[in-house]
């Protein structure tokens, strides 16, 4: 067992590896830079934020001289490697071609024409080689340093902003989670034991309507009749916040519905199973009340199909809390799984996609070490 | 970026033939004034290969005045924009138009100007004032309080509770009051101004501020590295653009004179008439050295903070809430009535309405437009409408076909019917554009705009054929994008329907992702862009500046020498009603030159619980809650 | 197989035993319907017979002859719903199980009566380990946990014949092979040494080596604890090694019921003589296909009216067809519902009822 764990956790390493290399490239297809805005930086300005965020790179001058060619160039379009920027016309008369260094936006150019210039001297600012970046940015993240944010001008660090965030939203997901196990499945092993009884079909029903309801509907529902202000049955719940457990109520329950209901027609599903097999049949046989046969030896079977859907489960309602903090103003970590993005907030990016992945492969392996502790038949030794 | 392609490879993709709108000022939120400042349009150089035929060909005598009610006649004529002389008959035509010298020399700036909507209704009871004195409302959230870095509204809104500038905003629309400096006077030449410190100012924790403080945070916010968003608006102090631009590294050569501890004397590149409004906003407010020296980046953390204004944070979580408790220290503290004020984050319109129907928040924008639309029906009296400063419009290149044609430009601008577009899209009141510049400055400053082209569908059809597409037959593609948001589609689509039925030609809309939009636009690559513009600071010129070849803000590619010298001109101009004259003529030559299609001016929207006391409409939304109280 | 044909012989004091031992079991003219879509069909329909302590009977039937069902009807463990049982005792120890509350029923199950099943593997809980499978048994019915319990099921698991039994007890099923499991099963099922064991094709699923052994450890318990025994099979052979009477059921009714010795030696019914031709037989090993009965299983749906087996039955008269054949004792202890049963009986006095067209 520690093998399988310890080789488990090596194929995490793998596994963030790829994730984060293919994020950071998808990123940067993206068009458009974290410094593009309405309001358009003065070009010297934004020079600086790509040389101090790691994405620009300075062009030196090839040799001392005066400037020339610089006339037509269009600062914030994009060159590709190789074009020729402007040249620099030694003393000896001889011209020394400046050339972009790598294709991408021609950040600003820092001469004019007519400007003498020493060799080495900054004339341009164009982005830093992607690979460059990559590279770089990989170092730091085996020291699982993930930066500072850009959106705050490098104000904030990337693990600040989200350890705000993290706290709130996985006690979100786990009490939905807790939320979703009890009921879903005492409810599925309720109809489960009375099939094709009226209770079964009130319990289906509900499933069925809950699993169709999607957050986004739930919540605004909730909120209208059970939320603070004008509520249609009792304003109880307040919301925006996460302060004390009346916050927690209706968005556990909004998004935890949807498991609950899965999880009620899974364990259903598992117990109509569990109940007609032979060993239940000997259970009877050796005069156990059917209280004992249920709970000592139904349940466990009863209840895998939804431990083996609990992996999904689980990547799901990190998910669907998104919509659910939207709706009900909770301050956890859906803000940052699109804006940033939308932003080009890269730094940030990673960060959320990194600590998604992580959560979502470590809960997948315990998952997987809880099905072995169910089922003693399976085993990874 | 990685994607770059060869301009000549890039003209190839038909792609690039599309008109590409660029949403700029509407963000989530959606609507301008969401920005603290309006939204750029920045210069793109076109290379040679493709400039169009932007010769300033003299054109013919304007047979009957132009920009007055309906449609101007304008004779065909070549390609190109308005000469000098054109402009030379503006300025007569202007001369007949402005109010007299009197009128402009009694405008004044009264307050409750520009309310648009006032509810006679019920206001919903919400809930009582809060015990504990605290004054909640809502904002985006907000990166930066450092005045140094705040580029949008948000952060605007909050820091300058904090932090205090010489002169504070006032409530309504009057001219700036007193704020850090007690007064201030003003050279011969409209260059000098000379601010007295009030004695005995300190910082929230004691250290005293005096005039040195506003220099060396001025400075900072010029300094390049820093890399403020806002230091434009520093612009306007002798040699502050240089030394922003890091071309000149000496900082005495910027116009910022310490005369004493109490006396700063700032001398300005033109006479700037606006310049007592700059001074109100947050990038001329002070920053502690002390502490910034001390903590760097960290220095605007609850912890860390040290404020001159009214208020100071006590705690701030981002993306999630902030509050902020009055500063004993303030000058003025005794006549701050609200104790504690706590600005709740959120993004979503209808969380702004829950919040505020719980009776949680107190004052909340922006609003839901189907909501507005009910509460209006219902004569709601908390709701507030006002007039924003700000133009929602078409940008048009005009170096490509076929919109390098003003014929055709303007066949555009009279074939869509604005009126019924903001009567039936939109729900705040908006007031239909026949001009770039906001109608809100007759009293403000005595200012008429000159109205631009009505909406004529009969002489639209004529200007098309004139211009060589009769019925719109062999008009090349024509596309507009706009960014993905859904009254910007519906406006578009209303467009398309104009277009369609009044000049019979099919144009494409689309809808893109904002920085993909931006990125496309600085780059040139669209015909039609939907953008807008907030005014910087309460004077036409901010709108008009747009359009200077030099702007990096100008999209329409519009490059007319003869319209930059006209800026100059006003730039250096002291005689208010001259001033107002060369303005409108800089209005008549956008009307006439049509880089742009106006649709509306924007309204602003917000509930405000009605025991706020002390609120009024303010232009630019700028509101000291040190000046509010809540009683019933 | 061996050669099954030739049972072991009984020996004479056994059976003198048995006829004095007291009857444990008493089934009177037990009928089981189960509801299907075309209505009620009749699974068992008059089934008698008696056991006596210590006494072994085999039931032998195809499948849908009603032989496991009968045993789930003993035990009361058919779902009733979809079953009911119209008429019929059953009688233990005077007793008739059919009227007791279920909580009396409950006491019997696992304590008096315990039934064995098929298929071990699935037979047995595999998320519970056979600690705990067994020791529940001895914690309701007597009462027994803690270290007692232990020290019990280690006992009887060795006495099973599992090897290493302290080690192994704290295994799951699936650790145990197939005659391991079925020796757990047994195990656990006579850890209160029940009067009646049920074992309802208990070696169906091994193989030939171990269900010789699981037969030889049936039978010690047996004589050990002095059970009675029902044992059901398909397989006479398993039949003739074990039982001390047979009953052969043929789509729910009796054929034929003897002692094993007589049924073989005098086989009455054509269905018990088909089943004996059926079996190889090593002096003809290698001559060809195996024989079969002709026909197909019956239809419990669409029973004609008569004998079941006519439509197969190479003795058939007209009768056969039309009227179902009563129980005949054709010699003490002997009975068979069969018009043919002399001609049958002829057939197999001549020695050559085995040899048939292959």
């Amino acid at each position: 067992m520690l093998r399988f764990v310890l080789t488990r956790l090596f194929g995490s390493v793998i596994v963030l590896w790829v994730i984060i290399t293919v994020s950071f490239f998808l990123m940067r297809f993206a068009p458009g830079s974290p410094f593009d805005a309405d309001r358009r930086l003065p070009p010297a300005v934004e020079a600086n934020k790509w040389l101090v965020f790691g994405m620009g790179v300075e062009v030196p001058s090839p040799a001392a001289g005066v400037v020339e060619g610089v006339e037509g160039l269009r600062v914030g379009t994009d060159y590709p490697e190789g074009a020729p920027l402007m040249s620099v016309r030694g003393p000896g008369g001889e011209v020394t071609p400046v050339r972009m260094p790598t294709g991408g936006k021609l950040v600003t150019v820092s001469v004019a024409d007519g400007d003498v210039v020493t060799a080495g001297q900054r004339v341009a600012v164009v982005p830093k080689a992607l690979l460059a970046q990559y590279l770089t940015a990989l170092g730091r993240y085996a020291t699982l340093d993930f930066g500072v944010t850009i959106s705050s001008d490098g104000q904030r660090r990337v693990s600040e902003d989200l350890l705000l965030g993290f706290p709130i939203s996985l006690e979100l997901g786990l009490w939905a989670l807790l939320f979703a196990l009890v009921f879903g499945c005492s409810a599925g092993l309720y109809a489960g034991l009375k099939q094709n009884t009226a209770g079964d079909y009130a319990v289906m029903s509900a499933a069925m309507v809950g699993i169709s309801v999607p957050t986004i509907v739930s919540g605004p529902l909730l909120l209208v009749l059970f939320g603070a202000g004008p509520a249609l049955i009792a304003p109880i719940f307040p919301f925006g916040g996460w302060d004390s457990w009346e916050y927690k109520v209706l968005p556990v329950i909004s998004l935890g519905l949807v498991y609950t209901a899965s999880f009620a027609r899974l364990t259903r599903g598992g117990m109509l199973e569990i109940i007609r097999s032979d060993y239940i049949r000997t259970a009877r046989a050796k005069g156990l009340d059917e209280r004992t046969v249920v709970t000592r030896h139904a349940l466990k079977g009863a209840i895998l199909p939804t431990v083996s859907y609990l992996g999904p489960a689980i990547a799901s309602i990190v998910t669907g809390s998104i919509v659910v903090e939207k709706v009900f103003g909770i301050p956890g970590l859906a803000e940052y799984f699109v804006t940033p993005a939308l932003n080009r907030d890269y730094p940030m990016v990673i960060g959320v996609v990194v600590l998604y992945s992580t959560l979502l492969v470590l809960m997948n392996l315990l998952v997987d070490i809880a099905y072995t502790v169910l089922d003693p038949r399976v085993s990874y030794d | 970026m990685l994607s770059a392609a060869h301009p000549a490879e890039r003209r190839a993709d038909p792609r690039l033939r599309v008109a590409v709108l660029v949403a700029l000022a509407a963000s989530l939120g959606g609507g301008c004034g969401d920005a603290a400042t309006g939204p750029v349009v920045p210069l793109v150089k076109v290379p040679e290969d493709q400039r169009g035929t932007l010769a300033l060909a003299a054109l013919p005598e304007e047979a009957s005045a132009p920009g007055q009610e309906e449609g101007a006649q304008r004779e065909h004529g070549a390609k190109g924009f308005v000469s000098a002389e054109d402009i030379a008959g503006f300025e007569a035509e202007c001369e007949k138009l402005e109010p007299a010298a009197t009128e402009v020399a009694a405008a004044g700036r009264t307050a409750g100007y520009g309310v648009v909507y006032q509810g006679k209704g019920p206001a919903p009871d919400r809930g009582p004032v809060p015990a504990d004195g605290t004054f909640v409302w809502v904002e985006g959230n907000a990166e930066f309080m450092d005045p140094n870095l705040i580029s949008e509204s948000a952060g605007t809104a909050i820091a300058s509770q904090m932090f205090e500038p010489l002169l504070n905003t006032a409530p309504g629309n009057a001219p700036p009051v007193p704020g850090a400096a007690s007064s201030f006077d003003l050279s011969e030449d409209g260059r000098t101004y000379t601010f007295h410190l009030r004695p005995g100012l300190t910082w929230s924790d004691g250290t005293p501020l005096t005039a040195e403080d506003f220099r060396w945070s001025w400075l900072r916010g010029l300094t390049p590295e820093i890399g403020s968003k806002n230091a434009q608006q520093l612009w306007y102090i002798d040699g502050a653009q240089a030394f922003n631009a890091g071309r000149n590294k000496d900082p005495d050569s910027v116009g910022i004179r310490v005369v004493d501890p109490l006396t700063l004397a700032v001398t300005l590149e033109n006479p700037t008439p606006f310049f007592p409004d700059l001074v109100t906003y947050i990038a001329y407010a002070p920053v502690p050295r002390h502490v910034v020296e001390k903590y760097d980046k960290q220095w605007v953390r609850p912890e860390h903070i040290v404020v001159n204004g009214a208020y100071k944070a006590v705690e701030w979580k981002p993306r999630d809430r902030m509050i902020l408790e009055k500063n004993p220290r303030y000058w003025d503290a005794a006549n701050v009535a609200i104790p504690r004020t706590e600005i709740i984050f959120t993004e979503d319109e209808s969380m702004n309405v829950r919040l505020y129907e719980s009776g949680k928040a107190h004052w909340i924008k922006p609003l839901p437009a189907d909501k507005v639309r009910d509460w209006i029906t219902d004569g709601r009296s908390d709701l507030r409408i006002d007039m924003q400063m700000c133009t929602y419009y078409y940008v048009i290149r005009t170096d490509r076909p076929p919109f390098d044609d003003p014929l055709v430009r303007r066949a555009m601008n009279m074939a869509i019917d604005k009126e019924r577009m903001t009567r039936h899209i939109l729900a705040g009141f908006q007031v239909p554009a026949p001009n770039l510049v906001p109608d809100m400055f007759k009293d403000m400053l005595g200012y008429v705009s000159p109205k631009g082209d009505g909406f004529d569908p009969q002489r639209a059809k004529e200007l098309l054929a004139e211009a060589g597409y009769p019925g719109g037959v062999g008009l090349p593609k024509v596309e507009i994008v706009y960014n993905t948001f859904e009254s910007h589609r519906l406006i578009a689509e209303f467009v398309q329907r104009n277009l369609k039925e009044n000049l019979g030609i099919d144009v494409a809309v689309n809808n893109m992702e904002w920085k993909s939009l931006l990125k496309l636009v600085s780059s040139g690559d669209f015909q039609i862009a939907r953008t807008s513009w907030c005014a910087d600071y309460p004077d036409p010129t901010t709108f008009l500046r747009v359009f200077d070849s030099d702007s990096e803000n100008n999209y329409s590619s519009y490059k007319n020498p003869a319209y930059d010298d006209l800026l100059v001109r006003i730039g250096r101009e002291t005689d208010r009603r001259k001033r107002n004259v060369l303005m409108c003529a800089a209005e008549m030559a956008l009307n006439q030159d049509a880089p742009i299609t106006p649709f509306y001016y924007y309204t602003r929207s917000a509930l405000l619980r009605p025991f706020v006391r002390g609120f009024q409409s303010q232009y630019q939304d700028h509101h000291l809650i040190k000046d509010l109280r809540m009683e019933r | 197989m061996t050669d099954a044909a030739t049972p072991k012989p009984a020996a004479p004091d056994r059976a003198a035993a048995l006829a004095e031992a007291p009857v444990v079991l008493s089934v009177r003219d037990l009928e089981v319907q189960f509801r299907t879509e075309d209505g009620w069909l009749t699974a068992i329909d008059g089934l008698s017979y008696d056991l006596r302590r210590g006494e072994t009977l085999g039931i032998v039937g195809e499948s849908g002859s009603g032989k496991s069902v009968t045993n789930l009807a003993v035990m009361r463990l058919l779902p009733i719903p979809p079953a009911r049982i119209p008429r019929g005792k059953i009688l233990f120890h005077g007793q008739d199980l059919l009227e007791l509350s279920p909580e009396a029923m409950r006491k019997i199950r696992g304590h008096k009566i315990s039934m064995i099943f098929q298929d071990p593997m699935s037979s047995l809980n595999p998320f519970l380990r056979i600690s705990k499978q067994l020791a529940e048994v001895l914690a309701i019915h007597q009462g027994i946990t803690g270290s007692e319990a232990k020290a019990r099921v280690i006992e009887m698991l060795a006495r099973v014949g599992i090897p290493d039994a302290e080690r192994r007890y704290d295994h799951y099923p699936h650790q145990f092979s197939g005659g391991m499991r079925q020796r757990v099963m047994i195990a656990m099922m006579l850890l209160n040494t029940p009067e009646l064991l049920i074992a309802d094709e208990p070696t169906t699923a091994l193989d030939v080596t171990i269900q010789a052994q699981i037969l030889d450890l049936l039978g010690d318990l047996q004589r050990q604890f002095e059970m009675a025994i029902t044992l059901i099979t398909h397989d006479l052979g398993v039949v003739a090694g074990m039982s001390d009477r047979v009953i052969v059921m043929y789509s729910g009714k009796v054929m034929e019921s003897a002692t094993a010795d007589d049924l073989f030696a005098l086989p009455s019914h054509p269905y018990t003589l088909g089943l004996l031709r059926s079996l190889p037989r090593l002096d003809q090993a290698g001559t060809g296909a195996l024989y079969s009965i002709p026909g197909r299983p019956p239809d419990l749906n669409n029973r004609p009216p008569g004998c079941p087996f006519a439509p197969r039955c190479e003795f058939v008269r007209a009768e056969c067809r039309t009227t179902m054949p009563p129980q005949v004792e054709v010699s003490p202890d002997h009975r068979v519902a069969c018009f043919a049963t002399d001609e049958v009986r002829e057939l197999v006095a001549t020695g050559r009822h085995l040899e048939v067209a292959r």
